[in-house]
């Protein structure tokens, strides 16, 4: 049932975990060693820029090659032969895919998740090809996730559970505006849909195989509640498909309020206490955006001194905390896991993003940056 | 994780008392939240200067500019003197537990020294037409302050500043006003440029002086040089030489992973030297007619960099351990 051996798959994630104790001196040099030896695994393992080449041409091999075969058969050519035709290709594709995973120990290497999903795109547009592409709306997020569940299930790739995620909402929300009720109770579906979601996920036994998908899809179901119970959300969705412009006034909007300032503060409470960092992330997002949607609808000051303020407040909080839980507190910790590759990226970044913001300021002198471009051509 | 430490404890790897100790240390171990605070930050500094910018730009005739530049001035001299006096001790290492407040304050310092100077340049003309020393004196200055407060984002922020300072320098003036940009001069000087940045990434690298700057030269100097020699490749005449010269950048890119182990310069080498190629062959073929040879040039060629890249260790004669 699983494509990856899983021993190995565990040893992977086992071996991360001794590389930590070590890094802490929980470990000597001896132990570790012989920890290593007993966790063995022979997976390609390549470097992550080798990783995102393997995936590109990869990606460009698979669509040249079915190019080919298209492109015999020739545009006019009707759906059914081309869908046969897309059949065929997704079959070779899983047939390549389990191949390369036996033979050469892929796993999520680039060249597997470029196999995978070119598979799942073939089949996707291949069964779509056979209804000429004309299906009742709920019916396409619906075909891809029938397609998607078994692909989980066997190779339980991060970016398949995002589709499969975002195919079942999809479908939710396409489906329940087919009947009046459903409109109405639309939020109230999606909240009661994602926390179930999340709360299965939780419950459902941790095993490593799929320990990154759990993860992707609890942090999903934990967004689509926030936003689901969201009062700028709810009202604009609601106005957009009544088609009233602009939005009017919804109905228990008292209950949406309650959600949008509520639901961040459980975030982030719970996101501390269990040490869940995609829920203080997203805590911290929410809190964000309830600010946002509350601007959006009560105007409390211009947007230029929100912004000088907002700033203002954002960097004394931030300077505070990071100051504050310099020594971990409420299981929290200012200080920085590992340093390493995210602060090399770190500083090209940020270094671009405010010197371009300088350039539009000086008039002369951006003339002159955007006169070197020719040279530059990056920046 | 209780089933790994039973395993080894089973199997006798450690003893009962590291078990536990290190049992202790996951249950007690905190959640980092190191980089939410940090973007929380970037975001209140963005924030902070767009609503000042505005504020600044609506209220400009009360305010007055002599008393927006004195204000700029003093607040970026006050960020560096901050910086300069928490600094730690030069080192050609990495400086270790530099305060983020010190990186913050010297950043900023270096973006207000930027604003300063164009505000001055804008509004009193100080420089007059010498455009290359307006763009000389930030690179001189941020170079300076990226060695000497060990500072990678002022280091990357010095290179572009280089950047915009050669291109200025060689573009006649009225270049800047045709969108002309594409002339030999520049180009050739962007080739020259980003093989030098590389070249510097490469010393501080081999005589071991601020080792981890390599990285930003790196990037910086091959994407400047690679884009430079596809331009070249794509705008003038002798294309065969010019493929010539972005082939050997790329079997400089992919020989230099052999001797450090690190991909990020073979992986541009790769990609660009693979887009000139295709280019090199696609304008002396005339594929138009021979549609089915196209689509069979890319998947051999595809095919064939995915071998590549796949047995690159076995290839380049990388001793094949893992974690690099």
């Amino acid at each position: 049932m699983k494509a990856y051996n899983e021993t190995w798959v565990e040893n992977v994630a086992a071996k991360r975990l001794i590389e930590d104790w070590f890094k802490k001196n929980l470990l000597g040099q001896t132990e570790l060693e012989s920890c290593q030896s007993e966790l063995s695994e022979d997976f390609y393992d390549p470097n992550w820029f080798i990783k995102i080449g393997l995936f590109l041409f990869t990606g460009i091999a698979i669509s040249f090659s079915s190019g080919i075969f298209l492109a015999l058969l020739g545009v006019g050519s009707n759906n059914i032969t081309m869908g046969v035709f897309l059949v065929i290709f997704s079959v070779l594709s899983v047939v390549v895919l389990e191949h390369f995973i036996k033979r050469n120990k892929l796993y999520r290497s680039g060249i597997d998740n470029a196999l995978l999903y070119s598979a799942i795109g073939f089949l996707f547009t291949g069964i779509l090809s056979f209804f000429n592409f004309d299906l009742i709306d709920y019916l396409y997020p619906l075909l891809l996730l029938v397609i998607l569940i078994p692909a989980l299930i066997r190779y339980a790739d991060p970016l398949v559970s995002v589709g499969v995620f975002f195919s079942f909402f999809i479908f939710v929300f396409l489906f329940s505006n087919t009947f009046s009720w459903g409109k109405t109770l639309l939020p109230f579906i999606m909240m009661a849909l994602s926390a179930t979601v999340y709360f299965v996920s939780k419950s459902l036994k941790k095993s490593i195989y799929y320990a990154d998908v759990q993860f992707v899809i609890e942090t999903m179901a934990l967004a689509v509640f926030y936003l689901s119970g969201n009062y700028f959300v709810v009202r604009e969705a609601n106005a957009l498909l009544n088609n009233q412009s602009p939005s009017v006034e919804i109905p228990f909007s008292l209950i949406f309020w309650i959600f949008t300032f509520l639901v961040p503060f459980i975030y982030l409470y719970f996101g501390a206490r269990k040490k869940q960092r995609n829920a203080i992330i997203l805590g911290l997002l929410g809190l964000g955006f309830s600010v946002f949607t509350y601007r959006s609808y009560y105007s409390v000051m211009p947007t230029e001194w929100a912004l000088t303020l907002g700033g203002a407040i954002l960097i004394g909080v931030s300077v505070f905390c990071i100051k504050y839980f310099k020594s971990p507190k409420f299981n929290l910790s200012s200080v920085a896991e590992e340093q390493g590759k995210l602060q090399k990226l770190e500083s090209i970044l940020v270094a671009q993003a405010f010197q371009t913001k300088t350039s539009d300021d000086t008039l002369k002198f951006g003339g002159g940056e955007g006169g070197g471009a020719g040279a530059d051509g990056k920046y | 994780m209780n089933a790994l430490l039973d395993r080894f404890l089973e199997k006798n790897i450690i003893s009962s008392e590291k078990a536990a100790q290190i049992l202790e240390y996951e249950n007690q171990k905190p959640v980092s939240i190191f980089w939410e605070l940090r973007s929380l930050l970037y975001l209140g500094i963005s924030c902070l200067s767009g609503g000042l910018g505005i504020l600044i730009y609506q209220n400009i005739d009360t305010i007055g500019h002599s008393v927006l530049i004195g204000l700029t001035a003093i607040l970026c001299l006050a960020c560096f003197w901050y910086s300069y006096k928490h600094r730690v001790s030069f080192t050609w290492e990495e400086a270790k537990n530099v305060s983020f407040l010190t990186e913050f304050s010297l950043l900023g310092a270096c973006v207000l020294f930027l604003v300063l100077e164009g505000y001055l340049q804008y509004q009193y003309n100080v420089f007059g037409e010498r455009y290359g020393l307006v763009t000389s004196i930030p690179a001189v200055l941020f170079f300076v302050g990226a060695y000497f407060f060990d500072h990678r984002g002022i280091l990357s922020m010095a290179i572009t500043a280089t950047g915009s300072w050669l291109g200025l320098s060689i573009a006649p003036k009225n270049i800047l006003d045709t969108f002309d940009v594409i002339n030999t001069e520049i180009v050739y000087a962007g080739i020259a440029f980003g093989v030098l940045l590389v070249l510097v990434g490469w010393l501080s690298e081999w005589k071991d002086k601020k080792k981890h700057f390599a990285f930003t030269y790196y990037f910086f100097g091959a994407n400047v040089a690679f884009i430079s020699t596809l331009t070249a490749l794509f705008s003038f005449e002798f294309k065969f030489l010019h493929l010539l010269l972005l082939l050997t950048m790329s079997g400089v890119a992919i020989f230099h992973a052999r001797q450090t182990k690190s991909y990020l310069l073979l992986l541009m080498g790769v990609i660009y030297g693979y887009i000139g190629f295709t280019y090199f062959v696609f304008s002396n073929f005339n594929f138009d007619e021979y549609l089915f040879s196209s689509f069979f040039y890319f998947m051999i060629s595809c095919g064939a960099v995915v071998y590549f890249l796949f047995n690159v260790k076995s290839i380049l004669g990388i001793s094949k351990s893992k974690n690099v």
